[in-house]
């Protein structure tokens, strides 16, 4: 089996509203990657998001190489997640979680 | 210098938030339709913010009528594409920047005629992205289908795209790097993005800059006698 290439991104959410948890902006995120590109691709895309620092408004996502920029797509159109509207800033990418902190 | 061609203030006390939000993001400048002393100014944040007009009206006749007026006073002229008469008089004339998608709900694309008379006169087409963060599921679809259209008749005429937030409020701004990830969604790869939000916006500063100055004149024309 071919061993799929992961990609790590650090990205800043600009909000006006309450503050928003991992799991509501994951789910905000797949929710807009499936309406964009279906549900064989958001299966592929292996999203996680591994770290969210909700004061700062800033975390790290991974995923599936081949996705990332679709998935970027789609978090940038996102403009609101319940109550709270949002801007989605991906900050930088890169294939390890060392190099992302470097 | 990635910038905004066209945010959409309201009124001039929101001009701040906009402007903090911009610094935000990672935007050096943006566009706004409201009337300023200067066309090109730079706020204490080191924001440029340039003066925008959308020249609408009925026909090509009306938009003739205003274009010599506005043109020493405005950084950025915008036509919207609608009428095919206007679009391709507005595709000749190199005083004008953008051709705008404005209406992309109507189902209006560019014509090729049109993109290779705006290619060759340096105007770009103007993507707003604000009616596809408005819009879900097959609303939005239709408007991708003339954005994709569009854009693919615009590259394949030599006609630059200039991605645009059109955002009538600071958190409908989108980051650069936001805005060319948008734009692999209009089917473009990562380096024609990504000139669509970094260089072309810049490059119709540039020459905004020149055409402001009193001193220009549209190619073509020549000066034959000058007054003493």
């Amino acid at each position: 089996m071919r061993k799929l290439r992961r990609r790590y991104v650090l990205f800043r959410l600009h909000r006006e509203g309450p503050g928003i948890d991992v799991h509501q902006l994951s789910a905000a995120i797949r929710k807009n990657f499936l309406s964009l590109f279906g549900e064989v691709s958001v299966a592929d895309s292996r999203l996680f998001i591994g770290m969210y620092n909700d004061d700062e408004d800033t975390g790290i996502l991974q995923c599936n190489a081949e996705s990332l920029d679709k998935l970027l797509a789609s978090a940038a159109l996102i403009t609101a997640i319940g109550n709270t509207q949002v801007s989605f800033e991906p900050k930088r990418a890169s294939g390890t979680l060392k190099g992302l902190q470097r | 210098m990635p910038l905004d061609l066209n945010v959409r203030v309201p009124k001039f006390d929101k001009l701040t938030d906009f402007t903090r939000m911009a610094a935000r993001i990672g935007l050096t400048g943006f566009a706004v339709p409201l009337p300023m002393s200067n066309p090109i100014t730079k706020t204490n944040d080191g924001i440029v913010l340039m003066t925008r007009i959308d020249l609408a009206g009925r026909g090509a006749e009306s938009i003739k009528r205003q274009l010599p007026r506005i043109r020493q006073r405005t950084s950025v002229i915008a036509v919207p594409l609608s009428d095919i008469e206007a679009s391709n008089w507005a595709a000749e004339d190199s005083r004008v920047d953008l051709l705008t998608i404005a209406e992309p709900s109507k189902e209006y694309t560019i014509r090729e005629s049109t993109a290779k008379l705006a290619g060759q006169n340096g105007i770009a087409l103007e993507v707003p992205i604000a009616p596809l963060l408005r819009t879900s599921g097959l609303d939005r679809s239709r408007i991708l289908k003339v954005y994709r259209e569009s854009v693919a008749t615009a590259i394949d005429s030599g006609m630059a795209v200039v991605l645009s937030s059109f955002a009538s409020e600071p958190i409908l701004m989108r980051a650069p790097s936001a805005m060319w990830h948008i734009g692999i969604l209009l089917g473009m790869d990562k380096r024609k993005s990504k000139e669509c939000v970094y260089q072309v916006p810049d490059q119709i500063l540039s020459r905004s800059e020149r055409k402001v100055k009193s001193q220009s004149f549209t190619p073509g024309i020549e000066v034959v006698r000058e007054d003493s």
